[in-house]
């Protein structure tokens, strides 16, 4: 519990703070550690932020929203092949 | 023999076709804060600059400290260097910038000759978040509506170097969006080998960097610099390479900004 709230404070920070980089290793790390859906509202923070309509990126100024919700989603089928987790920290 | 494997989580074929609660919430959420923050014209946005800005400014504060300390360590020898180096430099821009401003001040009376004056109002503002804080090629700086900055306002670098436009403007910050946005496109200008302008679109490709398609019978060289062909645009950048395949009827005119978007500290928002 003690690990979930910190990682979640420090990806919280990242995102204001550090590159895109760091924040999404920091994410990686929470969904690690926790069920991590927290980081879904992390990129929605990162793209409320500095969101803007880039053509390359399919127009979309909800990238990292997307692209977290896509790793959750990843996370949570990977974790429940995983012996060593269990349900609650799926 | 008896051997105890660590018994498998209760991963059934049930659970894993269910979707977790959490995530159904999380989304719902996401989708109702996304409608909000349209409906309320950037309401949480506006919030989370306020959040933002105070956390901007001290990681600023605590970087310039960090700067001035690390600086009294430097080597003697190299700072007796340098700073020759950037007399010798100043020295060379004094003397260029004054034919550039006999340039200019003749470049704006001939503009008020033709009545297309531009109001030449500019703000300067301190740069607050940049790109590699994201993907987006956003800056974030310290002037917001309550200052009389505008959407769609062009963002000038050093000398005149245009970087971008305003994207949205909060009460004290406002979001920059960079001309090399990858797939941005921008209208341009470049000079052709026999002093002509050629017009052509240039795509943007992040950090600033461009990339323009032209027909390879278009003359084009290596160190020339790029216009915005807007009356008071300013310079985008400078040709950096041409790359010409035998097998393409096109050639690809790359081009940087002139000035490092990673080191650039301040820049002017032209106020309409």
């Amino acid at each position: 519990m003690i690990q979930r709230v910190f990682f979640t404070i420090l990806f919280f920070l990242s995102a204001f703070l550090f590159p895109w980089y760091i924040t999404i290793f920091l994410g990686i790390v929470l969904l690690a550690v926790a069920p991590g859906y927290e980081v879904i509202l992390g990129g929605l923070v990162l793209d409320f932020i500095y969101g803007a309509v880039v053509p390359s990126f399919f127009t979309s100024p909800f990238s990292f929203t997307l692209f977290f919700a896509l790793l959750y989603s990843i996370s949570y089928v990977v974790k429940g092949r995983l012996v060593f987790y269990k349900d609650a920290q799926r | 023999m008896k051997t105890n494997f660590p018994q498998q989580n209760n991963f059934t074929r049930q659970s894993r076709s269910r979707v977790p609660k959490s995530f159904i919430v999380v989304v719902l959420l996401v989708g109702v804060l996304v409608v909000i923050n349209i409906l309320t014209l950037g309401s949480i946005s506006q919030a989370l600059h306020s959040v933002g800005e105070p956390l901007w400014k001290s990681q600023a504060g605590v970087h310039h400290a960090f700067e001035n300390i690390l600086s009294g360590f430097r080597d003697k020898q190299t700072l007796v260097q340098k700073n020759n180096d950037l007399t010798e430099a100043v020295t060379r821009l004094e003397l260029a910038s004054m034919g550039a401003e006999i340039l200019q001040q003749e470049n704006r009376d001939l503009k008020q000759l033709l009545n297309r004056g531009a109001s030449g109002e500019h703000i300067v503002t301190a740069i607050l978040a940049r790109p590699n804080r994201t993907l987006y090629d956003t800056f974030i700086v310290d002037v917001g509506s309550r200052d009389g900055v505008t959407v769609g306002a062009g963002v000038y670098g050093v000398g005149e170097v245009a970087i971008g436009t305003v994207e949205e403007v909060y009460a004290r910050t406002t979001r920059i969006s960079l001309y090399s946005t990858p797939g941005r496109i921008v209208e341009v200008l470049l000079g052709s080998k026999d002093g002509a302008l050629v017009a052509a679109e240039a795509v943007g490709k992040g950090g600033g960097n461009f990339e323009i398609r032209i027909p390879r019978g278009v003359e084009i060289l290596e160190g020339h610099p790029v216009f915005s062909p807007h009356i008071d645009g300013g310079i985008l950048g400078v040709i950096e390479e041409i790359v010409v395949l035998p097998s393409d009827s096109f050639q690809v005119v790359l081009f940087s900004s002139p000035l490092s978007l990673q080191s650039l500290r301040f820049v002017t928002i032209a106020l309409q």
